[in-house]
């Protein structure tokens, strides 16, 4: 499974498709692509949408190939070094080309909850 | 579990207490989906109604499928029943898929609405094939990340039916074959492929 989160680099990606300020990710709500290099990440926190430049990952895929992870928390704690009890789970997309899911969420780690979106 | 979020420990042995054994658990050397023991499903849903305590499950024999009623407190007059249902879409009638969960019910002036995809929480479409879905197992608790075939509505590998024991025999008729290509491909689609026959 890959992961990628965004919490620290937001600011950047942010700025690269063109808003005014870059912010920081206060929450990750819902998730919607918009084609295959951007993606909106909805701060329901800071009441603002986040247009994010998604960085390169691929092509489509030769063939359809289902999802079948069992037990993400644990799969997820691992890959983030969080609290595999602490996670909150916001949304769920699709990338339009990697067909990818995208799942915007909160980690817990040490006690502190930080947002996140990742691929797998 | 308080509301305030302490948790009281209960010491079960020290309470008052009542057992019913089963007669006839299913046979410990089946098993399904690899690991999943025909033996651990002898209680698959409990309904108390009326006095009485009816439960589903699997037990041994060709009427593998059982619904055991038993009254409360007394137990002795027990009675199990196995189950045999007419799938029509296979046209064949069945005794070992086991109940999954029920509900008794006065059927008089009920309307039902059928939710065959508990836990979803969140769902897209995939692609042409699938639908993805972020959903928490009802069974282990933990949130999963699965797809679902388009059209299919199941995922096979969460079903223990009478395709899933060993000694299954298909029909030779067309719609026999059917069914055992359509199994096989969702085995593929959920990680199983060496289940395929």
């Amino acid at each position: 499974m890959r992961v990628r989160t965004f919490p620290t680099s937001l600011s950047v990606l942010v700025l690269t498709v063109g808003l005014a300020q870059a912010q920081s990710l206060q929450s990750a709500s819902v998730l919607e692509f918009a084609g295959a290099d951007t993606l909106f990440v909805a701060d329901s926190i800071a009441g603002a949408i986040h247009a994010v430049e998604v960085p390169d990952i691929g092509g489509a895929p030769t063939e359809a190939t289902p999802y079948n992870l069992l037990g993400l928390d644990g799969l997820l704690a691992e890959a983030l070094g969080a609290d595999p009890r602490g996670f909150t789970y916001h949304d769920l997309a699709v990338h339009p080309v990697t067909r990818d899911a995208w799942i915007s969420l909160t980690a817990t780690f040490n006690g502190s909850a930080l947002p996140a979106v990742v691929t797998a | 579990m308080k509301r305030d979020g302490t948790v009281q420990q209960l010491d079960l042995a020290t309470l008052p207490s009542g057992t019913f054994t089963l007669l006839d658990p299913a046979d410990e050397t089946v098993t399904f989906w690899r690991d999943i023991p025909a033996a651990g499903l002898p209680l698959t849903d409990l309904d108390f109604v009326n006095g009485e305590l009816f439960n589903s499950g699997l037990s041994t024999g060709e009427f593998a499928s059982t619904l055991r009623r038993v009254p409360v407190p007394s137990t002795e007059a027990a009675s199990s029943t196995g189950i045999e249902m007419f799938h029509a879409t296979h046209g064949q009638t069945e005794t070992r898929a086991p109940i999954r969960a029920m509900t008794v019910m006065d059927l008089e002036g009920v309307a039902t609405t059928p939710i065959p995809l508990s836990g979803v929480f969140q769902a897209a479409d995939h692609d042409a094939q699938f639908l993805l879905m972020l959903r928490r197992n009802m069974d282990t608790g933990a949130m999963d990340l699965v797809s679902f075939r388009k059209g299919a509505h199941f995922r096979l590998s969460e079903c223990v039916s009478e395709y899933s024991f060993p000694d299954y025999v298909y029909a030779s008729d067309q719609r026999a074959e059917g069914t055992r290509m359509f199994r096989n491909m969702l085995e593929g689609d959920e990680g199983y492929p060496d289940q395929m026959r």
